[in-house]
């Protein structure tokens, strides 16, 4: 276990250092930079400039200054909101993201796990089927239709719920529908994973023992089946958090979110480059932090992991 | 089917054929990529041409085929649709205001309306047999309404003031008579105009005005199956184009995924010891990365360009098809056909190409359609949050979304539903298509996801 816990620690800082590479490499390749903006400018106030943000000096220079910046914190100022840096601006805009997100993450697997076992109980009948066809409705519509159409259907057309306003995490009215459009698609992956995992083993000799020793049904679902059930949704909880974060740029586009996503976005078309850098490598180290959460969690629960 | 006529390729494809909800999404993903292939045919409105003085305007509305200007000038070529100029005499009414348009401001209070027109109040509006305009915020004009009584101080007629609208702004236009204006065309040249019978040298008539449009005797007229966005464009053809290039993006960045996959993939497995570690490593970490954001940056700092678009999505999809093709090369290397490749002389190469990857076929195909819409999904993610690519000024449907979301109002909601449904229906078809042929090909995961 220690070696495995090992093994994936050392490897989370060389998936950091790839990100930011990749990300630094891109920036350097594109054409322009930020003062070949609207006008023409002073050479010589252009040389300062240079100098000031360190252009001048040769690209490995500026590399390896780039990532102490980094290692220290400093993601630099934001090149189109003049009064603010970029770490201000994450640290007003991410908590805002990451309420949703976990809100969000814990209904997809409230209602997912549910359906999917329910659905792997009663294999084939009805109920499976329905939700099934249902889980595969929720993969292939993608957010940014679902969002607008719930919008039609429940803020315009039936009037229960506000359209687009965000005020904060105690007025839940305004909460229901950005987090359940961002919840459906993991809802239905969850399902269907979960589903799949718990026919994999409610057919095992185990779980025919359990039930021979006459442990009720509901115990030998719950105790002896639904572990082993888990490890697919626990393998899928890493990439889904990367899902979840890409999700929300389109939720805090739609319904008005003050978040990080929609900073994103707007920095993305504003090219606010400092900006832009600064919320990928932010949600760069959150994928990877939930990354190497969700291995450790697996190997806690599926020992096969451990000693591969 | 007899079990021993059948070669394992052809039970594959019964199997398939049965799964009826899959041969339903075959079926669809076909038509519909046919429906965009044929697009001009099916609908030749240009999806690109603004009509603004239309607006958005309901499914199956139509209107005389014009431009936003109309003009004859005698011994110059003529200016007007391009079906109407092919005719050699056009015949046009328009309409002439005698009068100027009147606004009327209507404004909810305490659920009664209270009407002005410019500072005159009004008691009672009308529009039994009149049509009126709302007017949006931008200047243009919304929802025709008609056939309705506003009174002052009454509550409003239904449907009026959209769920916590306060404020309505109707136009109603000047009292007007129609012109008529006849035209003679010879080899594209205008030779003759003449104004209610009078011969005038030239006529300019604003898309706005124009009633009908005769030309050799057939009445021209555009109609809109699905309506009309905010410009005046026409939805179905803006669908069908932009499915285009939502299809194109899905099958080409698909492709991309595919050989760089599945080449990585086969190397991987067939070399097998460090080279294969090495190589199935670097998967790993790079499974860890948020591609979407890299592709972001990307598309940010290269400018949007298709062809960028096609190889990043192409680059964040191929790791999944690389273990698939891995995990079937290992499985396979080691069994008596390839060893006796081996043994005839076959280089490593040809061994690859000629034994292992057709041997890898199935899986790859059934991924392959799974990654088809995921891609499609990806690009439209991005054309929703602004980062679309156009080609030729056609949107694509992640675009058209968007569009219809940004004017999203009760009354205009086709300008969502339409865009929505093609695109939900279609992924939806390649996922069930997908699912089916990775049940028909290999039968034990029919119960996996």
């Amino acid at each position: 276990m220690l070696s495995y816990i090992l093994r994936r620690l050392l490897m989370a800082p060389l998936v950091v250092l790839v990100l930011v590479t990749i990300s630094f490499v891109i920036i350097r390749a594109a054409p322009g930079g930020p003062f070949s903006g609207e006008r023409r400018m002073d050479p010589v106030v252009e040389e300062a400039l240079r100098a000031k943000y360190h252009l001048d000096e040769p690209l490995a220079m500026q590399y390896v200054r780039w990532l102490g910046d980094l290692c220290r914190g400093d993601l630099g100022p934001s090149y189109k909101q003049k009064t603010r840096t970029v770490n201000e601006i994450i640290a007003d805009t991410l908590p805002t993201s990451l309420f949703l997100g976990a809100l969000s993450l814990l209904l997809a697997l409230f209602v997912g796990l549910i359906a999917g076992i329910l659905g792997a109980v009663r294999q084939d009948r009805a109920w499976d089927h329905a939700t099934m066809l249902l889980a595969m409705v929720g993969l292939s519509i993608p957010t940014f239709v679902i969002g607008p159409m719930l919008v039609l259907v429940f803020a315009m057309h039936l009037g229960w719920l506000p359209v687009a306003e965000y005020k904060g995490p105690w007025h839940p009215s305004y909460l229901i529908l950005p987090a359940v459009t961002l919840a459906i698609p993991f809802a239905a992956r969850i399902a269907r994973l979960s589903r799949a995992g718990m026919l994999d083993v409610i057919n095992a000799d185990f779980i025919r023992t359990a039930r021979a020793k006459g442990s009720p049904e509901m115990g030998v679902i719950l105790r002896h089946a639904l572990p082993s059930a888990m490890i697919p949704v626990v393998g899928f909880l890493g990439p889904a958090v990367a899902a979840l974060l890409t999700g929300s740029l389109v939720i805090e586009k739609i319904f008005q979110i003050p978040g990080l996503g929609r900073e994103f976005v707007e920095s993305a078309t504003n090219r606010d480059y400092t900006l832009v850098m600064g919320t990928v490598i932010v949600y760069g180290l959150i994928v990877l932090l939930c990354n190497l959460l969700a291995d450790l969690l697996l190997g806690v629960i599926d020992p096969r992991i451990r000693y591969e | 089917m007899s079990a021993a006529a059948a070669s394992p390729t052809r039970e594959s494809l019964c199997r398939l054929l049965r799964n009826r909800i899959a041969v339903a999404g075959l079926v669809f993903a076909l038509a519909m990529s046919l429906a965009c292939a044929a697009a001009p045919w099916i609908a030749p409105s240009d999806p690109t041409l603004p009509r603004h003085w239309l607006g958005a305007r309901a499914p199956g509305f139509a209107h005389p085929d014009c431009r936003e200007t109309n003009e004859f000038v005698v011994g110059q070529s003529v200016e007007i649709s391009a079906r109407a100029a092919r005719a050699a005499r056009i015949a046009l009414t328009a309409r002439e205001s005698d009068s100027a348009a009147t606004t009327y401001r209507l404004v909810l209070r305490r659920g009664t309306v209270q009407i002005t027109a410019g500072t005159d109040k009004v008691p009672v509006l009308d529009l039994t047999d009149q049509h009126a305009f709302a007017v949006d915020v931008d200047g243009t004009l919304g929802t025709q309404r008609t056939g309705m009584v506003i009174t002052s101080g009454q509550a409003p007629p239904a449907g009026l003031f959209a769920a916590g609208e306060q404020v309505v702004l109707l136009r109603l236009q000047g009292s007007s008579r129609e012109v008529a204006y006849q035209a003679a065309i010879d080899g594209g040249k205008v030779t003759a105009v003449t104004r209610d019978g009078a011969a005038v040298a030239r006529a300019a008539i604003s898309g706005e005005d124009v009633v009908r449009i005769v030309a050799d005797g057939n009445e021209l007229t555009v109609r809109h199956p699905l309506g009309t966005d905010i410009q005046g464009r026409d939805l179905l053809s803006r669908i069908l184009h932009g499915g285009r290039i939502s299809l194109m993006v899905g099958a080409v960045a698909t492709l991309v995924s595919l050989v760089i996959g599945v080449l990585y993939g086969a190397i991987s497995g067939y070399a097998g010891r460090r080279t294969d570690r090495v190589m199935m490593a670097s998967v790993d970490v790079l499974y860890a990365i948020p591609f979407m954001f890299l592709v972001i940056l990307l598309l940010v700092y290269c400018g949007r360009n298709i062809l960028v678009l096609f190889i990043a999505l192409g680059a964040v999809q191929w790791l999944t098809m690389a273990r698939i093709v891995r995990g079937q090369v290992l499985s396979l290397k080691n069994r008596e056909f390839i060893l006796a490749a081996r043994a005839s002389g076959l280089g490593h190469w040809r061994i690859l190409t000629r034994h292992l990857i057709p041997n890898c076929v199935g899986p790859v195909i059934v991924y392959g359609t799974l990654t088809i819409p995921m891609v499609i999904m990806e690009e439209s993610f991005l054309a929703f949050i602004g980062l679309g690519v156009q080609q030729n000024g056609v949107d694509s449907w992640g675009a058209l979304i968007e569009q219809g979301h940004a004017n999203l109002t009760r009354d205009r909601t086709w300008l969502l539903i339409f865009p929505a449904s093609a695109m939900a229906l279609t992924l939806l078809a390649l996922n069930v298509l997908g699912d089916g042929l990775r049940d028909a090909l290999d039968p034990r995961t029919r119960d996996r996801s």
